[in-house]
């Protein structure tokens, strides 16, 4: 191999500034150039040049001499346009400019554009001037065309013209700048003039339909009216025509499919705003007439009449028959089109006909073309750079060998999204048909987002330093914890979650640790989860500032559990079991719910939960479907198998082993209200039995009805309501409630859904109580609130929120409870 | 180190250059990329660049920044065609991709691009002295893909969804023909057929049952001398026995 020059070890560090030799004479000998023929470049010169160097332009043709070149030939022609493509020249010309032997020497004749040096914005406030030169794209260095001349000038006055200054005048000059070479100056004056509004907007040749139903169908064009504060009057041009349009479809859902508007003016009044006037063409009203359906083999046609829902004599309306048929857009249309494509008719086509027209019924025909099914093949899925494939193939529902469905992608789209570890937002299907075996390759591109939560704490509370380190990883693998090269910076990818919290203070220690893995074995959608926790705090006296070692209170907790999905009634339900365990090791130390100081309790209990969450797309702020839990909580009847006779026991002996039974029933469900205006219902009950009516209710796993519900206090295994309006806890009685309902309506309604950040505000009215024992039990006497608030939720720092809530009754005397502000943090209502 | 961060913040653009070549040339990469990106613009056009870039180019790939490594290399052999370093930025280029290829179970965008590279590396440089080993890299990463295409179609056999598992290893063995995994996916393949086939309603056993049947035939005339032949055997077994009933009970019911 021919070792090659080092092309690296020519260029020296310095600059080389080189005389232009553009004067040297040309020479005068004539030039005997052959087409086609090779040659060695022998130099380049470059005439013309104002700014830029030779060196430079000679560096960007990619020329170097000594290389072999044809005349003409693509080396040459490259050149030309890769200094074209630097846009910075308006003209380039290559000459030979000598020609010796077999060695041929170029000259580049090139016009530098001219530069903009300086640009001012008059008529304008600074701030808005900065926004407009960015908007513009114009910068300082910017090669000045004809086009962006042009360009600039009638952006602006677009802009100016969108806000609604129907009279924005814009003029733009140029000049050049003396100071610097080939360069120029812009000066842009704006007359924005004044805003424009709409005094009345006049319809000529309507009848049928009342100008007020027209004037609420133009959605963004509206008259001066005085006290609307939610829409300007303004007049915008775009909004206007779309305005339009909107008309001439509230006709057509009106049976006038013919209507049209023939023309629109705008006049202008004295006062500085403007008259608009609509001339439309009604026509005559027409019925549907027969409906026929052609070429359905798979469905009857009362199937296919159930699906459109249209009746012959129906006033005629072109938008419900194209919705029927081909759907409204929606995921969850009901129409013919989604009937077929549910069932595998990927390719099948529905098209309805108007067939014919006779006085003011018109006949239909709904032409189907159904094809053959079409069987699933390839399944694919791309973007995920951190989670592995089997826990996203996992919850693909369009399995390859199984037939084509539209709402099984959906709801593939909707149960990926609820993993948490992807954008709900951008998962997109990319569906590959292959018409010639009538098979589609269905593939996945979703991106990753963050799933892990760190809190690192310190704090100064009452009356000594608080530390907390609390780590959340939701996507973890756990056999990937002892390999190395699986930290970038964490284990992750299989789905798994794993939490650890410690808090530490002077007084009390509390440590927690939980797993689950969600696919225990993989096989199925069965889940283990484990969690051990521990506490230990000693009494604390807040005048000496001491603590006590010898009166405490130990807790020691550990739950196993597994759940899974099940099949049946349908497949968004799914059943939980598990048993947990708590020991509580009291040492002199006094607190409500015990009525011993010293001793140990055992809570050993059996929890079922069976539930159906239906709720999405997005987790975080689902748009329909719903959520239901039925909860259960079961001790064994110690009191009953034992044979002590309780009446004569000591507390100690008595809660040595506590015994409850408890159940509890939370239902939500999620309306589209409109567009992204979200209905927010929820129901919920519970109540804690006792086996034997010897025995008190138990004091452990009482109800706390009343305020943000967040639960800060979790010795007693006590269930936290939150009712805003009232302080927390204050609704149920000191020990807590055996018995407990609540109703809520939320609405609520996204500002933004981004996953760096998804905010919403809302507003809710709920109701709710609680009782001591069933004999206390009054179903409708229930204290009430009403309120609104905001919720902010990032990944890096869960969900935060506020409230303001005003609580209509009394809890004690006659006064209601009045405003309340509640912070919520890492929960959902 | 304290001259360093004057001349990156206070510099002219030569000190910068030079400091920057120093510090590529003792290795401490980091800093001499800062000084690089930072003379970009000033050295945009000069000839000075062409070193510039492959210094930029180089000090990310022994950073390990590879997805920055190959996009860098990349512009360098596309705006420096006749550089005498362009056959080994041609490399490293392909190379940053084959480095930057996640394991199978992630996305693989990475790892079709590497193929792609080292590929039109090897048409672009067929005397090269890398061939050998850009050969082999081409070999571990469609290795890798195939391995990603059996182990999702494994995942369908292991969930035990069996009509998705049989058209998933189907697929598999259409596209990938010689595959290492070839025994393993026949064997599966079989064992999905025979799971679906014994497990079947009536109307379709039938059919089922002779395609588990020919699932083994498959297996076996392919891999004569397989470890797991005689486990198949007998379950093939059961499935002629399964198929002698379901026809007695045809013939008995006359085909009803």
């Amino acid at each position: 191999q021919e070792i090659k020059n080092d092309t690296l070890k020519e260029t020296p560090v310095e600059t080389k500034t080189l005389v232009k030799d553009t004067l040297s004479p040309k020479t005068n000998e004539p030039i005997n150039f052959i087409a086609d023929n090779k040659y060695e470049l022998g130099g380049i010169t470059v005439i013309g040049l104002q700014k830029f160097e030779e060196q430079t332009v000679k560096v960007f043709t990619g020329l170097k001499v000594g290389m072999e070149l044809k005349i003409p030939g693509d080396k040459l022609t490259s050149a030309i346009k890769k200094l074209y493509e630097t846009n910075q020249f308006s003209r380039i010309d290559v000459y030979i400019s000598k020609i010796d032997g077999n060695t041929a020497y170029l000259e580049f004749d090139v016009a530098e554009l001219p530069q903009l040096s300086q640009i001012t914005i008059q008529g304008v406030k600074s701030s808005k001037e900065k926004e407009l030169k960015k908007d513009a794209e114009l910068r300082i260095g910017t090669m000045v065309t004809d086009n962006l001349i042009v360009t600039t000038k009638n952006y602006i006055k677009k802009t100016y013209q969108d806000k609604g200054y129907l009279g924005a005048k814009v003029t733009l000059d140029t000049k050049p700048d003396t100071a610097n070479v080939n360069s120029v100056k812009m000066l842009i004056h704006v007359d924005k003039g004044e805003k424009i509004k709409i005094k009345k907007i006049n319809f000529i040749g309507t009848e049928a339909l009342t100008d007020k139903t027209l004037k609420s169908s133009m959605k963004n064009t509206k008259e001066k009216v005085f006290g609307r504060l939610w829409k300007g009057s303004k007049y915008i041009e775009d909004d206007y025509q779309e305005d339009l349009e909107s008309l001439v479809t509230t006709y057509s859902e009106k049976g006038y499919r013919d209507a049209r508007i023939l023309d629109e003016t705008i006049t202008w009044n004295e006062d500085n705003t403007i008259n608009l006037n609509i001339n439309i063409e009604e026509g005559n009203k027409y019925y549907f007439g027969d409906i026929k359906f052609l070429g359905n083999s798979k469905y009857s046609d009362q199937q296919l009449q159930g699906m459109l829902r249209i009746q012959k004599g129906d006033t005629y309306n072109g938008i419900v028959l194209k919705e029927r048929v081909t759907g409204d857009g929606t995921p969850d249309s009901q129409d013919i089109s989604t009937l077929y494509q549910d069932n595998g008719y990927l390719f099948s086509r529905v098209v309805p006909v108007e067939t014919r027209i006779s006085n003011d019924s018109i006949d239909v025909e709904i032409r189907i073309y159904e094809d053959e099914p079409t069987k699933i093949n390839k399944v694919t899925i791309n973007g995920n750079d951190r989670t592995n494939d089997h826990v996203v193939y996992r919850e693909i529902r369009t399995r390859p060998g199984y037939l084509y469905s539209k709402s099984q992608i959906i709801r593939t789209i909707r149960e990926i999204g609820q993993l948490g570890f992807f954008d709900a937002e951008t998962i997109t299907p990319d569906i590959k048909p292959n018409y010639g075996d009538k098979t589609v390759d269905i593939d996945y591109t979703i991106a990753e987002k963050g799933a892990s939560q760190i809190e690192l704490q310190g704090g100064y509370g009452g009356g000594s330093f608080i530390g907390t380190v609390g780590l959340s990883f939701n996507n973890f693998s756990i056999r990937n914890i002892f390999n190395g090269e699986a930290y970038k910076p964490l284990p992750m990818g299989d789905g798994q979650t794993l939490s650890l919290r410690l808090q530490k203070s002077r007084y009390y220690t509390t440590g927690s640790f939980s797993f689950v893995e969600p696919w225990l074995g993989g096989k199925k959608p069965q889940s283990l989860s484990l969690s051990m926790y521990y506490s230990a705090q000693y009494r604390y006296s807040y005048i000496t500032n001491d603590v006590s070692k010898d009166e405490r209170l130990n807790i020691i907790g550990a739950s196993v559990g597994i759940g899974r999905r099940l099949t049946w009634p349908d497949d968004n339900f799914s059943l939980s079991q598990s048993i947990s365990y708590q020991l509580y090791d009291l040492k002199n130390y006094p607190i409500s719910t015990f009525t011993f100081e010293t001793g140990q309790s055992n809570n050993l209990a059996y929890n079922i939960t069976f539930s159906r969450n239906s709720s999405g797309p997005n987790p975080i702020f689902p748009k329909s479907g719903s959520e239901f839990a039925i909860i259960g909580k079961f001790t064994l009847p110690w009191s009953l198998m034992n044979n002590k006779d309780y009446s004569t026991l000591s507390d100690e002996e008595k809660y040595k082993w506590l015994e409850y039974y408890k159940a509890s029933f939370t239902g939500k469900w999620y309306t589209s209200i409109y567009k992204d205006l979200v209905l927010m219902t929820n129901a919920e009950f519970g109540f804690l039995g006792r086996y034997n009516t010897e025995l008190e209710y138990s004091p452990f796993e009482r109800f706390f009805v009343g305020g943000d519900g967040m639960a800060s206090y979790q010795l007693d295994g006590r269930t936290t309501v939150a009712l805003r309006g009232y302080e927390n806890g204050q609704i149920s009685s000191v020990l807590g409630g055996t018995i407990y309902n609540k109703f809520q309506m939320e609405l609520r309604y996204p500002i933004t859904l981004k996953p760096s950040a998804s905010i919403y505000v809302l507003g809710f009215l709920e109701a709710g109580n609680a009782y001591d024992g069933f004999e206390e039990l009054n179903p409708f006497n229930l204290k009430r609130s009403a309120g609104m608030g905001l919720r902010v939720f990032m990944p890096a720092f869960g969900l935060l929120g506020i409230d303001f809530a005003y609580g209509f009754d009394p809890i004690t005397g006659t006064q209601p409870s009045g405003w309340q502000t509640h912070f919520v943090i890492g929960q959902q209502f | 180190c304290g001259e360093y961060h004057k001349v990156l913040n206070k510099g002219t653009a030569q000190e910068q250059y030079k400091m920057a070549t120093k510090m590529y040339e003792e290795q401490s990469y980091n800093k001499a990329n800062q000084l690089l990106e930072k003379i970009t613009p000033f050295y945009r056009g000069k000839p000075q660049n062409e070193r510039i870039q492959y210094m930029i180019s180089q000090a990310h790939y022994n950073t390990k920044q590879y997805t920055l490594s190959s996009y860098y290399f990349d512009k360098f052999v596309k705006n420096y065609p006749q550089s005498s370093k362009v056959e080994e930025a041609a490399y490293l280029s392909a190379r940053s991709y084959y480095l930057a290829s996640p394991v199978y179970s992630l996305d693989q965008k990475d790892t079709y691009e590497a193929i792609n590279a080292l590929q039109n590396f090897i048409y672009k440089y067929p005397e090269s002295d890398k061939i050998a080993e850009a050969n082999q890299s081409i070999k571990e990463l469609t290795f890798k893909l195939e391995k990603k295409a059996f182990e999702n179609a494994r995942q369908y056999y292991h969930t035990m969804d069996y009509v998705a598992a049989i058209t998933a290893f189907d697929i598999f063995l259409g596209e990938y023909l010689g595959t290492s995994f070839k025994e393993e996916t026949l064997y599966l393949r079989f064992l999905s057929s025979y799971e679906l086939a014994m497990n079947s309603f009536i109307g379709k056993k039938e059919k089922r049952l002779n395609d588990a049947i020919k699932a083994q035939e498959k297996y076996k005339r392919n891999f004569p001398e397989a470890e797991k032949l005689g486990e198949t055997e007998k379950l093939l077994e059961n499935l002629n026995q399964e198929l002698n009933t379901i026809v007695a009970l045809k013939q008995e019911t006359n085909g009803l």
